[in-house]
């Protein structure tokens, strides 16, 4: 459970027309202050007149002030909830604290839909969470589907040959399956959906899982309890906490979500209630609504057809439209996740949700959703393009200084007029104000999350310590103003991309820690110092009043290369966390799965790898050499027919191709078109073993002297 | 089916091969070996006596064989059939009456781990121990459960008049490149302008 849960009574929800006078106390709290802000600014900009500059920064400001405002007023909620430690509206407390008896769960499928992910690091996690539900005594209610839409080979034979191994090792024949879709339609929602519309009917409920989602098994249970007990219940989300972080930023981010997440948490489940989220994974789905209900149309009509690259919150919105509800589990704990390692790989699973997010401007004005859920599409919307209207605002800003020094007419922020005069403290003290309250309103949430942790003597030492929460607070802070105008930059760059029709390729999220990429940062980060370095002297140009106001963003732009470059180094981050700094408590107490997961990737990373010529080939090599690899890939192609005609010179010209040649001398589609024949895989397999190394490629001859000798045995793609 | 195989190990005796064929020989017993070794026969000294019957038989069959075939051809397509027959013999037909495949032989003895677990019983069907035959019949993979086939189709969503106008303009501008760049040179244009205004009124 969530540590800011504790022992309750069991309670019923409150009815949903009670948590209307949340949305209207909350949203009115929102309006409230950004109104009175966006007062001030007007009151400081109209002195003398106010210009078409002036104009355009106050409608900037309304909108951006309203996000920071949001954000604060949901933090402050949530601090009082937990504070108080009661919320009526918090699903996790309509079930006992006792665990439900397994017979008495119905069947759940466990679906984690794959896509060119870390074999091990998937079946790792699927180990572990099946080795705990063995414990908890319930994996007979438990099926578990891999999905695999991988279009890279050498990732598929891997996938197939870990799924035998790891049935084998845990005996999960008839319990875990493998499904491997050959044409990947509409992505990620088109695998779940290919999965309901062949299981759908047998499971009446299905937990999705990411490649990087980790979840007790007690997790498991609750959720299908909530679901039981909660028959409206659509869509329960778990909150998934991040783990497993190694390089300084990922121990930055986990620190950050550990220590900030709950009260934000609580603040959101206050004001949506019934009307949540899905963010793709870590959630149960209830089956016969979701296929009824949540089948996504083409995103456009026409030749052009997109798809809905963030299809969670548009099947949020679809569940709650059919009068389901759905709701986020934040005090029900257990649900974990891996975070991207480093700024560059965090930036670029940024771009895809940017282009996802972005696409749910289709869908704000579509008939019957419930206006919550559009304010979450909008908030979607908002989150990336929030970052080019900054940008505008801090450019528009600069513009309006350049005005006033060259045509002399700066304003006397001393001029008594207005709200200064009222309030007798003078234009300049007003400006003061209002950047004070900004800064409040971004540091204080993060303050009271922090004091929260500091009451609490068991948190505070879960954290490492009094000392440790508060320079873990003060570092993380610092390091977030400079990262922030970075992200400002990129997340731009996304918008305008995305919006000029830029493709964003569907590329997997980077979940494994490497060394530093000197080349991809530097090549990334260089528009960015560029862009630094000409705005600050540009600033200094116009005044040095200007450049130190401004010095925060430019500062931040100017060293992004550096600051990347130690942001993801794994030594500084495993040095930290020697020293206890940025510890969290699934690190300093880590639960048993958390604990077992991470014992089994570490021997996995202490075997010696193949070669980096034969690794990134290994699959295919396998499949190639190993007679037991080579069957198993047969015996779980559908297509076993032999073609004929054309399609057979074809696929024995590619043959040729790829003895003679070696994997190289095919693409990626080519590689794969063979793989899909069983016929061909097998002709290969006795080829290869049939021919005299004379006819064989160099590489070939290199690869079966490797698989002759390496090991005392010949491996399996995996492990073990 | 075991007839024919004739695999008993007690007659082993290597012929000569001729010595324009040594070489050739060679890299085919080496190549029959490293087979076996595929096939996780992991004793060394029941390798080697299966190594050398199977390139005694492609000795004998060699006047047999088409022109031109290489040595290593014969030796090693020697060994699949073999192994293939002796796993034909242990698997049992199906429910259906149809034969198991190749395939599924193959991953039913790595399943059970059979020539790690039993040595002696790889290609020997005078010694398949009764756990060995049990252990490998119950092997059988499934990847997936009997199919429960349901519909999920997409359902259309009205997204109001906006998107509507917004996809047919966009659809507009996708079909005519040059309309959406002079598009863009038009709001450059005004931009400048609006500038040129603003820093002279």
């Amino acid at each position: 459970m969530n540590p800011f849960a504790r022992s309750h009574r069991l309670v019923r929800l409150p009815p949903l027309r009670a948590s209307a006078r949340r949305q209207v106390f909350f949203f009115t709290s929102v309006v409230v202050l950004t109104g009175l802000a966006s007062w001030v600014l007007a009151d400081i900009l109209w002195r003398g007149g106010i210009s078409g500059l002036e104009i355009a920064m106050l409608v900037l400001f309304v909108p951006l002030f309203g996000m920071v405002t949001l954000g604060f007023v949901q933090a402050v909620c949530g601090f009082f909830i937990l504070l108080r430690r009661q919320d009526p509206f918090s699903i996790s407390r309509t079930i006992p604290d006792e665990l439900p008896q397994p017979e008495t769960l119905p069947a759940t499928a466990i679906a984690i839909p794959i896509y060119n992910e870390d074999v091990s690091r998937v079946y790792e996690g699927l180990r572990t969470i099946y080795l705990d539900l063995v414990r908890a005594g319930c994996i007979e209610r438990f099926d578990f589907f891999i999905l695999s839409d991988s279009n890279n080979p050498n990732k598929w034979i891997e996938e197939e040959v870990a799924w035998i191994d790891l049935c084998k090792q845990v005996k999960g024949f008839g319990r875990i399956f493998y499904r491997k879709r050959m044409v990947n339609l509409n992505r990620k929602s088109g695998n779940i959906s290919d999965f309901l519309r062949r299981w759908g009917r047998k499971y009446r409920y299905m937990v999705v899982l990411d490649a990087d989602s980790l979840m007790e098994a007690e997790t498991l249970m609750r959720m299908v309890q909530l679901m039981e007990v909660n028959p409206r219940a659509g869509i329960i989300q778990t909150v998934p906490a991040p783990i497993q972080a190694q390089t300084f930023f990922a121990r930055l981010m986990q620190f950050a979500g550990t220590l900030y997440g709950p009260i934000f948490q609580a603040g959101l489940n206050y004001w949506q209630a019934a009307c949540g989220n899905f963010w793709g994974h870590n959630a149960i789905i209830r089956c016969a609504p979701f296929m009824e209900h949540c089948g996504l149309p083409t995103l456009t009509q026409g030749a052009g057809r997109a798809r809905f690259m963030s299809h969670d919150y548009v099947e949020a919105a679809l569940m709650r439209r059919a009068d389901y509800e759905v709701w986020m589990a934040y005090e029900l704990g257990g649900s974990y996740e891996n975070l991207p390692p480093t700024p560059l790989d965090h930036a670029c699973r940024d771009r895809r949700w940017c282009r996802g997010n972005l696409q749910h401007a289709w869908m704000l004005t579509a008939q019957g959703l419930h206006s919550v859920n559009r304010l979450h599409l909008l908030m979607g919307i908002l989150s990336y393009a929030a970052s080019p209207l900054w940008f505008l605002f801090l450019l528009l800003g600069m513009m309006q200084a350049w005005v006033e020094k060259s045509f002399g007419a700066g304003k006397s922020f001393d001029s008594d007029v207005g709200l200064s005069s009222f309030l007798d403290i003078g234009g300049g003290r007003l400006s003061l104000l209002l950047f004070g309250a900004a800064v409040t309103m971004l540091t204080l949430p993060k303050l009271l999350a922090a004091c929260l942790v500091l009451k609490d003597k068991a948190r505070r030492q879960a954290f490492g310590g009094g000392m440790r929460v508060v320079a873990g607070f003060a570092v993380e802070h610092a390091l977030s103003v400079l990262l922030a105008p970075v992200q400002m930059i990129f997340n731009s760059r996304f918008v305008v991309e995305i919006m000029m029709g830029r493709d964003v390729p569907w590329n997997p999220q980077s979940r494994d820690v490497g060394g530093v990429d000197w080349e991809g940062i530097v090549t990334s980060y260089i528009p960015h110092t560029i862009v630094g370095l000409c705005w600050a002297l540009l600033a200094w140009h116009i005044g040095p009043a200007l450049f130190w106001w401004l010095s925060p963003v430019t500062f931040g732009l100017i060293i992004s290369i550096p600051l990347c470059v130690v942001l993801s180094m794994p030594g500084l981050g495993l040095r930290l966390r020697r020293l206890k700094l940025f510890v969290i408590p699934a690190e300093s107490n880590p639960p048993p799965v958390v604990s077992h997961l991470a014992k089994n990737l570490e021997s996995i990373h202490q075997r010696l790898p193949p070669p980096p010529w034969l690794e990134e080939q290994f699959g295919l090599t396998q499949v190639v050499l190993d007679p037991y690899v080579s069957a198993a890939h047969c015996s779980l192609l559908r297509t076993k027919r032999v073609p004929g005609g054309a399609a057979h010179r074809y696929l024995r010209e590619l043959s040729d191709r790829l003895l003679a040649q070696g994997p190289a001398a095919l693409n990626r589609r080519e590689q794969m078109v063979l793989l899909r024949n069983a016929q061909t895989v097998t002709d290969l397999h006795e080829r290869v073993w049939h021919l005299p190394e004379s006819q064989l490629s160099s590489w070939w001859r290199m690869a079966m002297r490797h698989y002759n000798t390496l090991t005392d045995r010949p491996l399996t793609a995996l492990y073990r | 089916m075991h007839g024919d195989m004739d695999i008993l190990l007690d007659s082993l005796s290597l012929p000569q091969p001729a010595p324009a064929d040594a070489a050739e020989w060679d890299e085919a017993y080496g190549k029959v070996e490293n087979y076996l070794r595929a096939c996780r026969v992991s004793s060394r000294i029941h390798r080697a006596r299966l190594t050398a019957l199977i390139v005694q038989r492609a000795i004998a069959q060699r006047p047999l064989a088409a022109s031109g075939t290489p040595i290593t051809t014969l030796a090693v397509d020697e060994a699949r059939r073999l192994i293939v027959a002796w796993m034909g013999g242990l698997l049992p037909p199906r429910s259906d009456e149809r034969p198991y495949t190749q395939a599924e032989g193959f991953v039913a003895l790595y399943l059970c781990d059979g020539p790690m677990r039993w040595p002696n019983a790889f290609l020997n069907p005078r010694e398949a121990p009764p756990g060995f035959l049990d252990t490998l019949r119950a092997r059988l993979v499934k990847a997936g459960p009997d199919l429960a086939v349901s519909s999920m189709v997409p359902r259309p969503i009205d997204r109001g008049i906006l998107p509507e106008l917004a996809g047919s303009a966009r659809a507009t501008f996708d079909r005519f490149p040059i309309l959406r760049t002079l598009l863009f040179w038009f709001l450059f244009a005004t931009a400048l302008v609006a500038a040129f205004w603003y820093t002279r009124r």
